[in-house]
């Protein structure tokens, strides 16, 4: 399975959106180890220095931690972990706000559309719960 | 790091390389984009002392060229450097005979991860093959830099993918790697420095990411506004996979 | 130094592929001009005993004398000739070019240009003794062949110009001609090795310049050699000291031209 990056965009940005997106999904579990900085190159096939710049970044952040002589493990604590998930859908948010605020439909409506197609999708992982 | 100071060459009337200044620091890899003709081969002939400048200095890790030179850098060429009469085996042996930082073990490995047989004669192997046999017996040794003169052409698809591996692996990692192609696709996420040459001049140097970040450009878009005066030239490149 | 030994082992194995079948077929030919003979001789003593005509006297002469014999004598030097220029150029012509190798070796790169000339040394010594031992093993057969009273005994000088020629110098009585001969020779390799580099490093400037340097070569030695002939000199040489001043030219030729290459090696060759 080969994402497939955008030339345009820093890669290093661009793998930081996939971590985010495996931890928002709980695909990468708290304090799970991660493949190392060269499998990463491999299996994406990008510059390992991106890599480390991702990794790095993602330290700074505190999403992962990496011990001595060990692999980086994903971040245990939970409320962080909470903070990047409900950012992350506060983004999907805004992005589905700002394309439907021009268009005349009752707040009742949306909220409505917004459960049917909630509830319509199943995700393996759990997904969004009531 | 390696590092080109004012390098010129002439041929005869022609002039080749008017003024390269570039450097190859270790742990990044660099690629010199240009044409056909446009002097990038020339430039990796001079780094190896295989050829003489005409005017100019070139100094890896601060030292003009003496024989040490070649347990610091390793180049790939364009070009059959192997005895076909030779075995891998052989040629294996050669190169542990003479340079100590022949790794055998790595070798051994690359054997495997390429595919090939030990007891093959060169000259019995296809091209594929044969630019691997290159591939290893150049990245075998234990040096600080790796120069590879259009690694990619005349190769398979398939071939491409494997030797495209060889520049996320621990075979590349921590040196200073300079390869010429015309593949930019091939090399788009793997470089952290492009060079773009024409006419024996270097047009522009830049980090990759770099540029990503502040202009939002892909190499290929800088090369387009590099190379626009000279479009009719930019045939050669892959642009449509874009 | 065990990197040069290995490289001599490599250029060495190289050449014997060439050198080792030329003189097995040198060899061959030498047996063919010999049991050639032998059986002319057998014709000739069938004809002399039953016509009653007098038998002729046989000698190695007649071996060395047959047409085949200087052939297979001249098929070593004559590939030691061709080998000379091959060595160098096989690394740049043809589909590989294994001067990026060569260049590319954590050595001095003098090491290509002697283990290359002592090739030739060691590859030389070996057809020589060769043919040497070669000359002893015809020799015993034919005279075991030959009844005594028709056998004259002569040495491997003893032939008919111009293979007379060929023998002495390929083959000196004294050993102080042997080094002198064979010196003269390598230093003309070492020129024409030097040559060859100006070639492949000037191209067609270096070719003129290769060939008048070796061509200069030889016109130095005979110009020593030649010092006594010339009449409106104020001096006379003896000439043992001519002798020794060709000894003392072809050292110093041996040396720059080992000096020339160098430099060309280090600096200007391309691949």
């Amino acid at each position: 399975m080969r994402r497939q990056f955008n030339q345009r965009d820093p890669i290093y940005l661009q793998l930081i959106d996939y971590f985010r997106e495996k931890l928002v999904s709980n695909q990468f579990k708290p304090g799970e180890e991660l493949p190392s900085r060269r499998e990463i190159a491999r299996q994406f096939n990008i510059n390992p220095n991106t890599v480390q710049r991702a990794f790095s970044e993602m330290e700074e952040m505190s999403w992962i931690y990496t011990e001595p002589h060990r692999p980086s493990r994903v971040t245990q604590n939970t409320e962080l972990i909470q903070k990047i998930k409900k950012d992350f859908v506060r983004r999907a948010v805004e992005t589905f706000v700002s394309s439907i605020q021009t268009i005349d439909i009752s707040y009742e409506e949306v909220t409505e559309l917004v459960e049917k197609e909630l509830s319509k999708r199943n995700y393996p992982n759990g997904g969004i719960k009531k | 790091m390696i590092e080109l100071i004012d390098v010129h060459k002439k041929y005869g009337r022609k002039k080749v390389l008017d003024g390269i200044n570039f450097t190859v620091p270790k742990g990044e890899i660099s690629t010199l984009i240009g044409v056909n003709g446009v002097g990038k081969t020339t430039i990796l002939n001079h780094i190896m002392n295989l050829q003489p400048v005409t005017k100019g200095e070139i100094l890896i890790d601060g030292e003009k060229h003496h024989p040490g030179i070649y347990d610091k850098v390793s180049f790939i060429p364009d070009a059959a450097i192997t005895l076909p009469e030779m075995r891998i085996r052989e040629a294996m042996d050669f190169m542990g005979s003479f340079y100590e930082t022949w790794n055998k073990k790595r070798a051994e490995e690359m054997l495997g991860f390429f595919r090939l047989n030990k007891d093959d004669k060169i000259k019995t192997l296809s091209k594929g093959n044969v630019a691997k046999v290159n591939l290893l017996l150049g990245l075998a040794l234990d040096v600080d830099y790796v120069l590879m003169d259009e690694p990619f052409s005349g190769i398979d698809i398939f071939t491409r993918e494997q030797i495209s591996e060889v520049f996320t692996s621990y075979l590349v990692e921590n040196k200073g790697v300079l390869i010429t192609t015309h593949e930019i696709n091939e090399i788009e996420f793997i470089v952290d420095r492009a060079i773009l040459m024409d006419e024996g001049k270097i047009l522009r140097e830049f980090n990759v990411e770099e540029i990503r970040e502040t202009e939002g450009k892909s190499i290929i878009d800088i090369m387009r506004d590099v190379y626009s005066p000279y479009s009719d030239r930019i045939s050669n490149y892959e642009f449509d996979k874009q | 130094m065990i990197k040069f030994i290995r490289l001599l082992e490599f250029e060495l194995g190289r050449f014997l592929r060439f050198l080792i079948p030329a003189i097995v077929l040198s060899a061959v030919i030498q047996f063919i001009a010999l049991f050639d003979t032998i059986t002319n001789y057998n014709a000739y003593l069938k004809e002399s005993l039953e016509s009653n005509v007098p038998m002729q006297q046989f000698s190695m002469h007649d071996v060395t004398g047959s047409g085949l014999f200087p052939v297979a004598i001249l098929i070593v030097p004559l590939l030691f000739v061709f080998y000379s220029l091959f060595t160098w150029y096989r690394e740049w012509l043809g589909k590989n070019t294994f001067i990026y190798r060569l260049l590319m070796l954590p050595i001095n790169r003098m090491s290509i240009f002697f283990s290359k000339a002592i090739t030739f040394l060691i590859g030389g010594l070996l057809a020589f003794l060769t043919q040497f031992g070669l000359y002893a093993i015809i020799f015993v057969i034919f005279e075991n062949a030959i009844q005594p009273e028709y056998f004259t005994a002569l040495n491997i000088h003893n032939v008919q110009p111009p293979y007379e020629m060929i023998q002495l110098t390929l083959f000196p009585t004294t050993s102080f001609e042997f080094l002198h001969i064979y010196g003269f020779a390598f230093a003309a390799l070492l020129a024409l090795f030097t040559a060859i580099l100006m070639e492949r490093s000037f191209s067609v400037k270096g070719a003129i310049g290769g060939i008048i340097y070796f061509i200069a070569y030889f016109v130095g030695y005979f110009y020593i050699s030649a010092l006594n002939s010339i009449d409106s000199m104020p001096w006379i040489i003896k000439p043992s000291h001519i002798f020794l001043m060709q000894g003392a030219y072809i050292l110093l030729m041996m040396v720059i031209s080992a000096l020339i290459s160098h430099l060309l090696l280090k600096n200007k060759v391309r691949v």
